[in-house]
Protein backbone atom coordinates (compact mmCIF):
# COMPACT_ATOMS: atom_id res chain seq x y z
CA UNK A 1 0.00 0.00 0.00
CA UNK A 2 1.53 3.34 -0.84
CA UNK A 3 2.17 6.08 1.29
CA UNK A 4 -0.47 8.54 -0.79
CA UNK A 5 -3.34 6.11 0.21
CA UNK A 6 -2.65 5.27 3.97
CA UNK A 7 -2.56 9.55 4.56
CA UNK A 8 -5.42 10.09 2.46
CA UNK A 9 -7.40 7.48 3.85
CA UNK A 10 -5.84 8.79 7.52
CA UNK A 11 -7.25 11.98 6.75
CA UNK A 12 -10.75 11.80 5.43
CA UNK A 13 -10.62 8.91 8.52
CA UNK A 14 -10.02 11.78 11.06
CA UNK A 15 -12.15 14.39 9.35
CA UNK A 16 -15.81 12.20 9.14
CA UNK A 17 -14.49 11.25 12.73
CA UNK A 18 -13.62 14.75 14.63
CA UNK A 19 -17.27 15.75 12.68
CA UNK A 20 -19.38 12.50 13.77
CA UNK A 21 -17.53 12.77 17.20
CA UNK A 22 -19.07 16.64 17.73
CA UNK A 23 -22.02 15.99 16.40
CA UNK A 24 -22.96 12.63 18.59
CA UNK A 25 -21.22 14.40 21.69
CA UNK A 26 -23.81 17.26 21.12
CA UNK A 27 -26.79 15.27 19.82
CA UNK A 28 -26.06 11.67 21.86
CA UNK A 29 -29.97 10.60 22.29
CA UNK A 30 -30.57 8.44 25.16
CA UNK A 31 -32.03 5.97 22.34
CA UNK A 32 -28.60 5.91 20.82
CA UNK A 33 -26.47 5.98 24.25
CA UNK A 34 -28.89 2.55 25.45
CA UNK A 35 -27.88 0.12 22.72
CA UNK A 36 -24.64 1.66 21.44
CA UNK A 37 -22.38 0.86 24.44
CA UNK A 38 -19.01 0.68 22.19
CA UNK A 39 -15.88 2.07 24.09
CA UNK A 40 -13.27 2.97 21.66
CA UNK A 41 -10.31 2.21 24.01
CA UNK A 42 -11.81 -1.63 24.02
CA UNK A 43 -12.91 -2.27 19.90
CA UNK A 44 -12.14 -5.36 18.46
CA UNK A 45 -11.15 -5.31 14.65
CA UNK A 46 -10.49 -8.46 12.36
CA UNK A 47 -8.40 -8.43 9.73
CA UNK A 48 -9.41 -11.14 7.04
CA UNK A 49 -6.32 -11.82 4.75
CA UNK A 50 -7.43 -12.82 1.04
CA UNK A 51 -3.86 -13.85 0.05
CA UNK A 52 -4.11 -16.89 3.09
CA UNK A 53 -7.55 -18.05 2.67
CA UNK A 54 -7.80 -20.61 0.00
CA UNK A 55 -11.63 -20.63 0.40
CA UNK A 56 -10.96 -24.37 2.40
CA UNK A 57 -10.06 -26.01 -0.94
CA UNK A 58 -9.96 -29.99 0.56
CA UNK A 59 -12.95 -29.59 2.16
CA UNK A 60 -16.87 -29.74 1.02
CA UNK A 61 -17.78 -26.41 3.13
CA UNK A 62 -15.18 -23.85 4.49
CA UNK A 63 -14.21 -24.50 7.75
CA UNK A 64 -15.13 -20.93 9.25
CA UNK A 65 -18.77 -21.63 7.95
CA UNK A 66 -19.08 -24.62 9.66
CA UNK A 67 -18.00 -23.00 13.21
CA UNK A 68 -19.85 -20.26 12.60
CA UNK A 69 -22.87 -22.72 11.98
CA UNK A 70 -22.34 -25.10 14.54
CA UNK A 71 -21.49 -22.35 17.34
CA UNK A 72 -24.98 -20.83 16.91
CA UNK A 73 -27.24 -23.43 15.59
CA UNK A 74 -29.21 -22.83 19.04
CA UNK A 75 -30.25 -19.49 18.10
CA UNK A 76 -31.14 -20.78 14.23
CA UNK A 77 -34.56 -19.82 13.56
CA UNK A 78 -37.62 -22.40 14.12
CA UNK A 79 -40.74 -20.94 12.46
CA UNK A 80 -44.27 -22.11 12.94
CA UNK A 81 -45.60 -23.43 10.04
CA UNK A 82 -47.36 -22.59 7.74
CA UNK A 83 -46.08 -18.91 7.35
CA UNK A 84 -48.20 -16.08 6.48
CA UNK A 85 -47.61 -13.47 3.26
CA UNK A 86 -46.61 -9.78 4.75
CA UNK A 87 -50.37 -7.90 4.52
CA UNK A 88 -51.29 -6.75 2.20
CA UNK A 89 -48.23 -8.11 0.18
CA UNK A 90 -48.37 -12.01 -1.69
CA UNK A 91 -44.82 -12.32 -0.31
CA UNK A 92 -43.02 -13.29 2.60
CA UNK A 93 -39.21 -14.60 3.52
CA UNK A 94 -38.58 -18.17 4.32
CA UNK A 95 -35.58 -19.88 4.06
CA UNK A 96 -36.40 -22.58 6.43
CA UNK A 97 -36.35 -25.17 3.64
CA UNK A 98 -33.00 -24.03 2.64
CA UNK A 99 -31.13 -24.50 6.06
CA UNK A 100 -28.27 -26.41 4.53
CA UNK A 101 -27.36 -23.34 1.80
CA UNK A 102 -23.67 -22.34 3.04
CA UNK A 103 -22.82 -20.34 -0.21
CA UNK A 104 -24.70 -17.61 0.75
CA UNK A 105 -26.14 -15.42 4.12
CA UNK A 106 -29.34 -16.83 4.86
CA UNK A 107 -30.74 -17.00 9.00
CA UNK A 108 -29.21 -19.89 8.86
CA UNK A 109 -25.71 -19.27 7.66
CA UNK A 110 -23.99 -16.07 9.18
CA UNK A 111 -20.92 -16.43 6.85
CA UNK A 112 -20.06 -17.80 3.67
CA UNK A 113 -16.79 -17.93 1.05
CA UNK A 114 -17.91 -16.29 -2.18
CA UNK A 115 -15.51 -17.49 -4.78
CA UNK A 116 -14.51 -15.78 -7.89
CA UNK A 117 -12.02 -15.62 -10.46
CA UNK A 118 -10.10 -12.23 -11.17
CA UNK A 119 -7.87 -11.12 -14.08
CA UNK A 120 -5.07 -9.07 -12.41
CA UNK A 121 -1.94 -8.31 -13.90
CA UNK A 122 -2.16 -10.34 -16.92
CA UNK A 123 -3.07 -13.35 -14.70
CA UNK A 124 -6.64 -15.32 -13.82
CA UNK A 125 -6.80 -15.61 -10.47
CA UNK A 126 -8.56 -17.08 -8.07
CA UNK A 127 -9.89 -15.25 -4.99
CA UNK A 128 -12.15 -16.76 -2.02
CA UNK A 129 -13.49 -14.21 -0.24
CA UNK A 130 -15.38 -14.90 3.70
CA UNK A 131 -18.41 -12.41 3.73
CA UNK A 132 -20.35 -11.72 6.96
CA UNK A 133 -20.88 -8.28 8.95
CA UNK A 134 -18.28 -5.89 8.55
CA UNK A 135 -19.32 -4.41 11.76
CA UNK A 136 -19.30 -0.55 10.94
CA UNK A 137 -17.81 2.23 13.36
CA UNK A 138 -20.90 4.09 12.33
CA UNK A 139 -23.55 1.45 11.89
CA UNK A 140 -26.48 2.87 10.30
CA UNK A 141 -28.35 -0.66 10.88
CA UNK A 142 -28.19 0.14 14.47
CA UNK A 143 -28.38 3.89 14.38
CA UNK A 144 -31.93 3.51 12.61
CA UNK A 145 -33.69 0.63 14.00
CA UNK A 146 -37.17 1.90 14.86
CA UNK A 147 -37.44 -0.46 17.59
CA UNK A 148 -33.90 -0.12 19.06
CA UNK A 149 -32.81 -3.75 19.06
CA UNK A 150 -29.91 -3.54 18.04
CA UNK A 151 -26.77 -3.59 20.34
CA UNK A 152 -23.60 -2.29 20.00
CA UNK A 153 -21.13 -4.11 22.19
CA UNK A 154 -18.14 -2.13 24.31
CA UNK A 155 -16.13 -4.18 21.64
CA UNK A 156 -18.09 -2.70 18.72
CA UNK A 157 -19.81 -5.99 18.30
CA UNK A 158 -23.09 -5.11 16.36
CA UNK A 159 -25.78 -7.40 17.35
CA UNK A 160 -29.43 -7.73 16.88
CA UNK A 161 -31.78 -8.87 20.01
CA UNK A 162 -33.98 -11.89 18.27
CA UNK A 163 -36.43 -11.88 21.09
CA UNK A 164 -37.22 -7.95 20.74
CA UNK A 165 -36.68 -7.68 15.96
CA UNK A 166 -39.84 -7.32 14.38
CA UNK A 167 -38.61 -7.77 11.07
CA UNK A 168 -39.39 -4.78 9.28
CA UNK A 169 -36.12 -5.30 7.24
CA UNK A 170 -35.33 -1.64 7.93
CA UNK A 171 -31.27 -2.72 9.38
CA UNK A 172 -31.32 -4.53 5.87
CA UNK A 173 -32.50 -1.80 3.18
CA UNK A 174 -30.05 1.14 5.62
CA UNK A 175 -26.81 -1.44 5.33
CA UNK A 176 -24.71 -0.97 2.31
CA UNK A 177 -24.39 -4.76 1.81
CA UNK A 178 -27.92 -5.81 2.93
CA UNK A 179 -25.92 -7.87 5.38
CA UNK A 180 -28.93 -8.98 8.07
CA UNK A 181 -31.72 -11.92 6.82
CA UNK A 182 -35.08 -12.26 7.45
CA UNK A 183 -36.82 -15.01 8.27
CA UNK A 184 -40.83 -14.93 8.46
CA UNK A 185 -42.56 -16.61 11.21
CA UNK A 186 -40.57 -16.49 14.41
CA UNK A 187 -40.52 -13.45 16.76
CA UNK A 188 -42.43 -11.17 18.92
CA UNK A 189 -44.89 -10.28 16.08
CA UNK A 190 -45.73 -13.85 15.76
CA UNK A 191 -47.41 -12.99 19.73
CA UNK A 192 -48.74 -9.42 18.54
CA UNK A 193 -50.72 -9.18 14.88
CA UNK A 194 -48.84 -11.74 12.22
CA UNK A 195 -51.25 -10.96 9.79
CA UNK A 196 -50.79 -7.22 9.92
CA UNK A 197 -47.44 -6.25 11.22
CA UNK A 198 -44.15 -7.48 11.23
CA UNK A 199 -42.32 -9.54 9.14
CA UNK A 200 -39.91 -11.95 11.36
CA UNK A 201 -36.33 -11.80 12.68
CA UNK A 202 -33.35 -10.86 11.23
CA UNK A 203 -30.16 -12.84 11.88
CA UNK A 204 -26.70 -11.85 11.02
CA UNK A 205 -22.89 -12.28 12.59
CA UNK A 206 -22.62 -10.68 16.29
CA UNK A 207 -18.81 -10.91 15.90
CA UNK A 208 -19.23 -13.93 18.30
CA UNK A 209 -19.75 -11.20 21.09
CA UNK A 210 -20.49 -13.79 24.23
CA UNK A 211 -17.02 -15.53 23.20
CA UNK A 212 -15.17 -11.83 23.02
CA UNK A 213 -16.95 -10.61 26.67
CA UNK A 214 -15.12 -14.35 27.58
CA UNK A 215 -11.84 -12.76 26.55
CA UNK A 216 -12.00 -16.00 24.22
CA UNK A 217 -11.63 -15.56 20.59
CA UNK A 218 -14.65 -15.88 17.56
CA UNK A 219 -15.24 -19.79 15.94
CA UNK A 220 -14.27 -18.76 12.49
CA UNK A 221 -11.04 -17.68 14.27
CA UNK A 222 -9.85 -20.17 15.82
CA UNK A 223 -11.13 -23.07 12.88
CA UNK A 224 -9.04 -21.09 9.79
CA UNK A 225 -6.32 -23.64 9.11
CA UNK A 226 -4.77 -21.06 7.09
CA UNK A 227 -4.64 -18.02 9.83
CA UNK A 228 -6.69 -16.07 7.50
CA UNK A 229 -8.93 -14.43 9.76
CA UNK A 230 -7.84 -12.32 13.27
CA UNK A 231 -9.28 -10.65 15.62
CA UNK A 232 -7.70 -8.41 18.14
CA UNK A 233 -7.38 -4.76 19.38
CA UNK A 234 -9.03 -2.71 16.68
CA UNK A 235 -5.88 0.15 16.31
CA UNK A 236 -3.65 -3.11 16.57
CA UNK A 237 -5.31 -4.66 13.79
CA UNK A 238 -5.61 -2.10 11.60
CA UNK A 239 -1.12 -1.07 12.07
CA UNK A 240 -0.99 -4.53 10.66
CA UNK A 241 -3.38 -4.85 7.89
CA UNK A 242 -1.76 -1.54 6.51
CA UNK A 243 1.83 -3.39 6.89
CA UNK A 244 0.53 -6.19 5.30
CA UNK A 245 -1.35 -4.46 2.12
CA UNK A 246 2.17 -2.77 2.16
CA UNK A 247 4.15 -5.95 2.01
CA UNK A 248 2.53 -7.58 -0.76
CA UNK A 249 1.94 -4.28 -2.80
CA UNK A 250 -2.18 -5.11 -1.65
CA UNK A 251 -5.23 -3.11 -0.93
CA UNK A 252 -7.49 -2.34 1.95
CA UNK A 253 -11.54 -2.90 1.88
CA UNK A 254 -13.28 -1.70 5.34
CA UNK A 255 -11.65 0.85 6.30
CA UNK A 256 -12.75 4.01 4.46
CA UNK A 257 -16.03 1.59 3.35
CA UNK A 258 -19.42 3.09 5.20
CA UNK A 259 -17.43 5.63 7.41
CA UNK A 260 -14.85 3.27 8.48
CA UNK A 261 -15.82 -0.70 9.79
CA UNK A 262 -13.90 -3.09 12.51
CA UNK A 263 -13.14 -5.50 9.43
CA UNK A 264 -10.35 -5.14 7.41
CA UNK A 265 -9.82 -7.67 4.01
CA UNK A 266 -5.98 -7.32 2.75
CA UNK A 267 -5.75 -8.31 -0.61
CA UNK A 268 -3.14 -8.61 -3.60
CA UNK A 269 -5.89 -7.86 -6.11
CA UNK A 270 -7.91 -4.81 -6.36
CA UNK A 271 -10.81 -4.83 -4.52
CA UNK A 272 -13.03 -3.41 -7.57
CA UNK A 273 -11.75 -5.95 -9.80
CA UNK A 274 -12.88 -8.56 -7.30
CA UNK A 275 -16.52 -6.37 -7.42
CA UNK A 276 -16.66 -6.73 -10.89
CA UNK A 277 -16.18 -10.73 -10.71
CA UNK A 278 -18.78 -11.23 -7.97
CA UNK A 279 -21.11 -8.63 -10.05
CA UNK A 280 -20.84 -10.85 -13.20
CA UNK A 281 -20.88 -14.01 -11.30
CA UNK A 282 -24.31 -13.18 -9.56
CA UNK A 283 -25.65 -11.78 -13.40
CA UNK A 284 -24.34 -14.80 -14.76
CA UNK A 285 -26.24 -17.25 -12.17
CA UNK A 286 -29.42 -14.83 -12.39
CA UNK A 287 -29.11 -14.49 -8.64
CA UNK A 288 -31.13 -11.23 -7.75
CA UNK A 289 -31.63 -12.47 -4.04
CA UNK A 290 -30.39 -10.86 -1.00
CA UNK A 291 -26.98 -12.44 0.50
CA UNK A 292 -24.40 -12.13 -1.78
CA UNK A 293 -23.07 -8.83 -0.84
CA UNK A 294 -20.91 -6.34 -3.34
CA UNK A 295 -17.74 -5.39 -2.89
CA UNK A 296 -17.80 -1.86 -3.75
CA UNK A 297 -14.89 0.40 -3.00
CA UNK A 298 -15.45 3.69 -0.67
CA UNK A 299 -19.40 2.77 -0.44
CA UNK A 300 -20.96 5.97 1.01
CA UNK A 301 -22.52 5.84 4.38
CA UNK A 302 -26.18 6.99 4.40
CA UNK A 303 -25.91 8.65 7.82
CA UNK A 304 -23.06 10.45 6.80
CA UNK A 305 -25.41 13.08 4.71
CA UNK A 306 -27.72 13.15 7.86
CA UNK A 307 -25.03 14.15 10.77
CA UNK A 308 -25.31 17.45 8.65
CA UNK A 309 -29.34 17.95 8.55
CA UNK A 310 -28.30 16.89 12.49
CA UNK A 311 -26.24 19.90 12.98
CA UNK A 312 -28.71 22.16 11.61
CA UNK A 313 -31.27 21.43 14.00
CA UNK A 314 -28.40 22.56 16.73
CA UNK A 315 -28.45 25.78 14.91
CA UNK A 316 -32.38 26.00 14.09
CA UNK A 317 -32.85 27.69 17.90
CA UNK A 318 -30.16 30.37 17.47
CA UNK A 319 -31.13 30.91 14.10
CA UNK A 320 -35.14 31.41 15.64
CA UNK A 321 -33.59 33.38 18.68
CA UNK A 322 -32.26 35.88 15.97
CA UNK A 323 -35.21 36.03 13.71
CA UNK A 324 -37.37 37.01 16.37
CA UNK A 325 -35.36 39.61 17.66
CA UNK A 326 -35.00 41.63 14.34
CA UNK A 327 -38.32 41.35 13.72
CA UNK A 328 -39.24 42.29 17.28
CA UNK A 329 -37.00 45.23 17.06
CA UNK A 330 -38.39 46.62 14.24
CA UNK A 331 -42.12 46.00 14.95
CA UNK A 332 -41.25 48.24 18.21
CA UNK A 333 -38.95 50.93 16.76
CA UNK A 334 -42.21 50.96 13.73
CA UNK A 335 -44.42 51.41 17.10
CA UNK A 336 -42.82 54.02 18.52
CA UNK A 337 -42.93 55.96 15.14
CA UNK A 338 -46.42 55.69 15.19
CA UNK A 339 -46.54 56.60 18.84
CA UNK A 340 -48.29 53.68 20.73
CA UNK A 341 -50.87 52.62 17.14
CA UNK A 342 -52.15 49.34 17.18
CA UNK A 343 -49.76 46.26 16.86
CA UNK A 344 -52.35 44.53 14.63
CA UNK A 345 -51.31 45.79 11.19
CA UNK A 346 -53.39 46.18 8.24
CA UNK A 347 -52.14 45.23 5.10
CA UNK A 348 -53.26 46.21 2.03
CA UNK A 349 -51.71 44.83 -1.23
CA UNK B 1 -62.85 46.21 -5.86
CA UNK B 2 -61.36 42.78 -5.35
CA UNK B 3 -62.00 40.92 -2.10
CA UNK B 4 -58.16 40.28 -1.82
CA UNK B 5 -57.10 43.75 -1.93
CA UNK B 6 -58.28 44.69 1.22
CA UNK B 7 -58.39 41.79 3.23
CA UNK B 8 -57.89 42.43 7.22
CA UNK B 9 -55.99 39.97 9.01
CA UNK B 10 -56.80 39.11 12.04
CA UNK B 11 -53.60 38.15 13.03
CA UNK B 12 -50.48 40.27 12.97
CA UNK B 13 -47.62 38.68 10.31
CA UNK B 14 -45.16 37.20 13.14
CA UNK B 15 -47.89 35.34 14.19
CA UNK B 16 -49.26 34.24 10.96
CA UNK B 17 -46.14 32.81 9.96
CA UNK B 18 -45.43 31.12 13.23
CA UNK B 19 -48.75 29.36 13.09
CA UNK B 20 -47.99 28.36 9.25
CA UNK B 21 -44.30 27.12 10.02
CA UNK B 22 -45.46 25.31 13.34
CA UNK B 23 -48.09 23.67 11.24
CA UNK B 24 -46.22 22.54 7.95
CA UNK B 25 -43.56 21.61 10.07
CA UNK B 26 -45.47 19.04 12.20
CA UNK B 27 -47.20 17.96 9.21
CA UNK B 28 -43.98 16.83 7.91
CA UNK B 29 -42.80 15.67 10.60
CA UNK B 30 -45.52 13.07 11.32
CA UNK B 31 -45.35 11.87 7.80
CA UNK B 32 -41.40 11.54 7.39
CA UNK B 33 -41.18 10.16 11.21
CA UNK B 34 -43.50 6.85 10.24
CA UNK B 35 -41.65 6.71 7.18
CA UNK B 36 -38.95 5.52 9.51
CA UNK B 37 -40.78 2.67 10.77
CA UNK B 38 -41.17 -0.48 7.68
CA UNK B 39 -44.81 1.01 6.43
CA UNK B 40 -44.82 3.01 3.26
CA UNK B 41 -43.33 0.57 1.32
CA UNK B 42 -45.08 -2.31 2.69
CA UNK B 43 -49.10 -0.80 3.00
CA UNK B 44 -48.87 1.50 -0.06
CA UNK B 45 -49.92 -1.24 -2.31
CA UNK B 46 -50.88 1.37 -4.98
CA UNK B 47 -48.25 3.89 -4.54
CA UNK B 48 -49.89 7.48 -5.02
CA UNK B 49 -48.14 9.79 -7.54
CA UNK B 50 -45.25 11.83 -6.22
CA UNK B 51 -44.79 9.92 -2.68
CA UNK B 52 -41.91 7.13 -4.18
CA UNK B 53 -39.57 9.40 -1.83
CA UNK B 54 -41.53 8.11 1.19
CA UNK B 55 -40.39 4.47 0.62
CA UNK B 56 -36.59 6.09 0.99
CA UNK B 57 -35.13 5.55 4.52
CA UNK B 58 -32.33 8.24 3.86
CA UNK B 59 -35.03 10.85 1.98
CA UNK B 60 -37.21 10.94 4.61
CA UNK B 61 -34.73 11.31 7.42
CA UNK B 62 -33.18 13.98 5.53
CA UNK B 63 -36.67 15.85 5.54
CA UNK B 64 -37.68 14.88 9.07
CA UNK B 65 -34.42 16.49 10.07
CA UNK B 66 -35.40 19.30 7.97
CA UNK B 67 -38.37 19.98 9.40
CA UNK B 68 -37.31 18.90 12.86
CA UNK B 69 -34.93 22.25 12.23
CA UNK B 70 -37.81 24.59 11.00
CA UNK B 71 -39.76 23.18 14.16
CA UNK B 72 -37.05 24.73 16.26
CA UNK B 73 -36.47 27.80 14.44
CA UNK B 74 -40.64 28.56 14.62
CA UNK B 75 -40.77 27.58 18.34
CA UNK B 76 -38.26 29.66 19.53
CA UNK B 77 -38.87 32.77 17.19
CA UNK B 78 -42.33 32.73 19.11
CA UNK B 79 -40.82 32.50 22.80
CA UNK B 80 -38.21 35.10 21.95
CA UNK B 81 -40.66 37.17 20.20
CA UNK B 82 -43.44 37.27 22.52
CA UNK B 83 -41.04 37.80 25.57
CA UNK B 84 -39.25 40.89 24.11
CA UNK B 85 -42.41 42.58 22.73
CA UNK B 86 -44.30 41.85 26.13
CA UNK B 87 -41.13 43.54 28.32
CA UNK B 88 -41.06 46.38 25.93
CA UNK B 89 -44.63 47.17 26.75
CA UNK B 90 -43.81 46.95 30.63
CA UNK B 91 -43.18 50.29 32.63
CA UNK B 92 -39.42 49.49 34.62
CA UNK B 93 -40.35 48.22 37.76
CA UNK B 94 -42.83 45.49 35.88
CA UNK B 95 -40.09 44.87 33.31
CA UNK B 96 -37.84 43.63 36.34
CA UNK B 97 -40.71 41.86 38.34
CA UNK B 98 -41.63 39.83 35.11
CA UNK B 99 -37.82 38.89 35.09
CA UNK B 100 -37.36 37.95 38.88
CA UNK B 101 -41.15 35.98 38.45
CA UNK B 102 -38.84 33.46 36.09
CA UNK B 103 -36.39 33.21 39.46
CA UNK B 104 -39.04 32.26 42.00
S1 LIG C 1 -11.05 -18.12 6.09
FE1 LIG C 1 -9.94 -19.98 6.68
S2 LIG C 1 -11.57 -21.40 7.27
FE2 LIG C 1 -12.54 -19.79 6.07
S3 LIG C 1 -12.52 -20.52 3.98
FE3 LIG C 1 -10.68 -19.31 4.24
S4 LIG C 1 -9.12 -20.79 4.77
FE4 LIG C 1 -11.07 -21.80 5.14
S1 LIG D 1 -22.26 -4.29 7.77
FE1 LIG D 1 -24.44 -3.80 7.65
S2 LIG D 1 -25.37 -5.08 9.20
FE2 LIG D 1 -23.17 -5.03 9.67
S3 LIG D 1 -22.90 -3.30 11.11
FE3 LIG D 1 -22.57 -2.48 9.05
S4 LIG D 1 -24.60 -1.70 8.47
FE4 LIG D 1 -24.94 -3.11 10.16
S1 LIG E 1 -17.57 -13.92 14.31
FE1 LIG E 1 -18.85 -15.62 15.06
S2 LIG E 1 -20.88 -15.14 14.26
FE2 LIG E 1 -19.43 -13.94 13.07
S3 LIG E 1 -18.90 -15.17 11.30
FE3 LIG E 1 -17.35 -15.62 12.86
S4 LIG E 1 -18.18 -17.40 13.91
FE4 LIG E 1 -19.89 -16.52 12.78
Amino acid sequence: MSEKISRRTFLKRSTVASATAGILLATKTPGYAQTDKSDESMLIGSLIDLTKCDGCAAYDTPLCVTACRQKNEHRFPQPQKPIKDYWPRKKHEDWSNEKDRTDRLTPYNWTYVEKVQVNWNGETKEVAIPRRCMHCLDAPCQKLCPFGVIEKTKHGAVKIDENFCMGGAKCRTVCPWDIPQRQAGVGLYMKLAPELAGGGVMYKCDMCADLLEEGKSPACETTCPKGAIEFGPYEQIRKKAYERAKEIGGFIYGDVENSGTLTLYVSDVPFDKINEAIETKKQEENDTRFGRPHMKPEVENMLETTHGYMLATLIAPIAGAAAAGITAYKVLSGQKKKEGGDAHEQEEK
Amino acid sequence: MNKKKNKIYRQPLPNRFVHWGVAISIIMLIITGIGQMPVYGRYLIVQPFGTKWLTSYEITLWVHYFFAATLLFFTTYHIVYHVVTHISHLGRAEQKDFLFSFLE
